[in-house]
């Protein structure tokens, strides 16, 4: 089951409205329908074979929320090849672990965004995007030579993720996890076709994936491409583009609820899909009130999106909802409240993280995936309480603690490194090598570590000694 | 660059809703502070920053052209500049 050709099987039984509306503050909306979509999609496979990707290379996709970006994802699922959707806010540090971990064999990105992959592009083909066309960079000679990745045909694409270990996994995403998420996403939400959803969390991420494009995709819903994150900017398009549902992480509906006032009247719409980090109880109740919505939260990781969702007309907050259909969920070891590590189990979840063998079987065990969060199952709801594992979630990005420790000792200066999660932030204390004439101050690492690591994952605080 | 009662004004609000959405006192903000890296702010405290600025002032603010401003007397730049096309 290849899961584009699910796609243009959907596409084909489309009425008139369109597939997507993009918002590119540069050219202005841009109405996409369904069959000129499937067309975009077949033109972009036909792109990339003449430019020597074939089924089974690896291809790094370094691409901003587009139109572009959804044809190019599909299309390479489609010709059987393997795209990398790769954070765009990554550095030398994780851009060197995914290099060396999965060793692509061509690269997309745009073209302003060459300079951070420049370390990666010799031997490998390179398309650069610019002003919403590819253009051929390098023809990768050795790559094309190269034979294709071994990877089964049922994987689609392969998602970084992190789990403590100090660098990011490539969880390898089967096509069925798209469709299954989708279809429960659907059964949650409950969208009729025609209807409306906006799109503004990047879409390398898996949640961004399903919700905002394959869920649309399959079952005859527009998706609105936001390049704006600013609420007032989304209230806007909400009135001008008629949107039934948002999908982005509490942090931002935090904003919407900081910038209500603001925003005077606001039209009403019917749902709010969230997830990516937790959102606390007190936030339901006024988003609801104030946005005239219902508030959909639900769970998932890259591995298996979504574990559990709360479900239109029966949300229950505090909880990240009932287990998904698909899904055999327990938790594991549990004390005497009932909170132990979520262990999942689904045909469909990541067949493990590729070429990580030891941490393949660290996270899979008898059929069964350890979350690495701690949570509690009640009255058939899930609760989350914590990560187990050595990350946190910041506003829906993944922070590896390990990971910024490494980021840090790398400072010629520095010789030990300790990180921590405190009040929402990363903290940082680091040592000063005594045999270094240290003239820097803090500030100048965390300019430094701007080259080096996610800007995102740079601790607030670092405490010198 | 705006008169410079409104660069006073300007400078006076954008203090302030900096120090609102960084819950800094506003009294230890200075013109010269890096917006990231001295205060903190990340990219969604920026956008409610932008937002915000945006009310007060009336103006439009186009996310994309941010990337170059590293601190608050830059941003105070940028929005005078604004000001002053509108």
């Amino acid at each position: 089951m290849n899961i584009t050709e699910r796609i243009f099987e959907s596409l084909s039984g489309w009425s008139d409205h369109p597939a997507f509306i993009d918002l590119d503050p540069e050219r202005g909306p841009t109405y996409v329908s369904a069959p000129q979509f499937s067309g975009r999609v077949r033109d972009a496979a036909d792109i990339l074979k003449k430019h020597g990707i074939r089924s089974g290379f690896i291809v790094a996709l370094f691409l901003n929320n587009s139109i572009d970006f959804i044809s190019i994802f599909l299309a390479l699922m489609f010709i059987g090849a393997k795209p990398i959707p790769v954070n765009m806010a990554f550095r030398k540090i994780e851009l060197d672990e995914i290099f060396a971990n999965a060793d692509p064999h061509a690269i997309i990105a745009e073209r302003d965004h060459l300079i951070h992959v420049r370390a990666h592009l010799p031997g490998r083909i390179v398309l650069e995007r610019e002003g919403g066309k590819l253009y051929l960079h390098d023809v990768g000679a050795d790559a094309a030579r190269r034979e294709p990745a071994e990877l089964g045909g049922d994987i689609a694409s392969i998602n970084y993720t992190y789990r403590g270990h100090g660098y990011p996994l490539g969880a390898l995403v089967p096509h069925r996890q798209y469709l299954d998420g989708a279809d429960v996403l659907e059964k949650a939400v409950m969208l009729e076709r025609g209807e409306r959803i906006l799109a503004i969390l990047p879409m390398q991420h898996i949640f961004t994936l399903i919700g905002c494009v394959f869920l649309p995709l399959l079952y005859g819903v527009t998706t609105v491409i936001s390049y704006s994150r600013n609420p007032l900017r989304l209230f806007e398009a909400v009135t001008e583009h008629g949107i039934d549902y948002v999908l982005a992480v509490p942090e931002l509906y935090e904003l919407f609820l900081n910038l209500r006032e603001a925003a005077g009247a606001v039209p009403r719409m019917k749902a709010f899909l969230s997830g990516g980090s937790v959102l606390p109880e007190e936030h339901y109740g006024r988003l609801m009130e104030e946005f005239g919505v219902e508030l959909i939260h639900g769970y998932g990781l890259t591995e298996f999106t979504p574990v559990s969702r709360n479900i239109r007309g029966a949300i229950r907050p505090g909880t990240i909802g009932v287990i998904s259909d698909c899904v055999e969920c327990r938790i594991d070891s549990p004390d005497a409240n009932g909170s132990g590590e979520i262990m999942i189990r689904t045909k469909n979840m990541a067949r493990g993280y590729y070429r990580r063998p030891a941490e393949t079987a660290d996270a899979f065990h008898d059929g069964w995936f350890g979350t690495g969060d701690i949570g509690r199952i009640d009255n058939g709801h899930l609760i989350f309480e914590r990560e187990k594992k050595g990350t946190r979630k910041m506003k829906g990005n993944m922070v590896d603690l390990e990971e910024v420790k490494k980021a840090l000792v790398m400072y010629s200066s520095v010789c030990e490194a300790e990180v921590e999660y405190f009040n929402k932030n990363v903290i940082a204390t680091v040592i000063i090598n005594p045999s270094v004439n240290f003239n820097d101050d803090v500030l100048n690492i965390k300019r430094r570590m701007e080259n080096i690591i996610a800007g995102y994952k740079i601790p607030k605080t670092i405490n010198v000694y | 660059m705006g008169n410079n009662i409104q660069s006073y004004d300007i400078n006076k609000e954008i203090v302030e809703i900096v120090s609102k959405v960084t819950r800094i006192d506003k009294h230890s903000i200075l013109k010269e502070n890096l917006i990231r890296e001295e205060l903190g702010i990340d990219s969604l405290m920026s956008i409610e920053i932008i937002a915000n600025v945006e009310k007060q002032l009336n103006i439009a603010i186009d996310e994309s052209k941010m990337s170059n401003i590293n601190t608050v007397g830059d941003f105070i730049k940028f929005v005078e500049l604004i000001m002053d096309s509108k």
